[in-house]
């Protein structure tokens, strides 16, 4: 049984290249779902219509798709609501800080 | 330090949320009053309040950095306003591009994080005239 920890264990292995901050620690994750064997994620990006979302989302899937029990793996970007430094985790917060950034 | 209504305005031109909201309190923290713009035509409008600065990402999506930079400095009436240009370190071509269409100083995201008070002050410096010539 695939469960929420593992898709969270992947997604933290993910990074917008201009931001050396996980995806999910960024917060940039909005929900998951685990149906069987297949999970969708529904993420956002810092800036809209990113460039290189089609290259993130490529790379998450593909990573979902290594876990033991995944048939399938969709993410969907999506800008509503858009994305604010309260969503980073602890973690992330920390980590910006320590970059610098006032968050 | 807070920003009062008369304080200095700099614009911080950037569609990247982390980094527009990032900048935009760093700068207030300075006491300038900063205003963010996430498209060239908004960029543009903001020009003619006069602002002492512009912060922009290279890598902006919602307009093309460099172009906007040319015509910026392509505009008598604008060209004096000092330019701050940043993005990846690794995007050499951004970089080159923006100090080719004539940013006053491009630098890193990393350094625009992490340093902009001595960013901005010695771009500032720099494009000073000198004193008299004002």
């Amino acid at each position: 049984m695939i469960t929420r920890d593992q898709v969270i264990d992947v997604l933290k292995t993910c990074f917008d290249p201009e931001i050396p901050v996980n995806i999910w620690d960024l917060g940039l994750i909005y929900d998951i779902t685990i149906v069987d064997g297949v999970v969708n994620v529904k993420m956002t990006l810092t800036a809209v219509g990113c460039s290189l979302g089609p290259q993130i989302i490529a790379e998450i899937e593909s990573k979902l798709l290594g876990i033991d029990g995944v048939e399938n793996a969709a993410v969907e970007m999506v800008w509503n609501p858009p994305w604010s430094p309260e969503r980073l985790t602890d973690d992330g917060r920390l980590s910006l800080q320590a970059m610098g950034f006032s968050v | 330090m807070t920003a009062g209504p008369e304080a200095a305005q700099i614009v911080v031109a950037d569609d990247d949320l982390l980094f527009s909201s990032n900048l935009s309190a760093s700068v207030a923290r300075l006491g300038y009053r900063p205003v963010v713009v996430r498209s060239e035509a908004a960029l543009q409008a903001s020009l003619r309040e006069g602002p002492c600065a512009v912060i922009v990402n290279l890598a902006a999506r919602g307009f093309d950095a460099a172009e906007a930079i040319r015509r910026i400095k392509g505009d008598e009436t604008t060209r004096e306003i000092p330019l701050l240009g940043f993005c990846g370190h690794r995007d050499v071509e951004r970089l080159r591009a923006a100090k080719t269409a004539g940013c006053d100083a491009v630098t890193t995201n990393g350094a625009v994080t992490a340093d902009l008070p001595r960013l901005l002050n010695t771009l500032l410096d720099s494009t000073r005239p000198p004193a008299g010539t004002a």
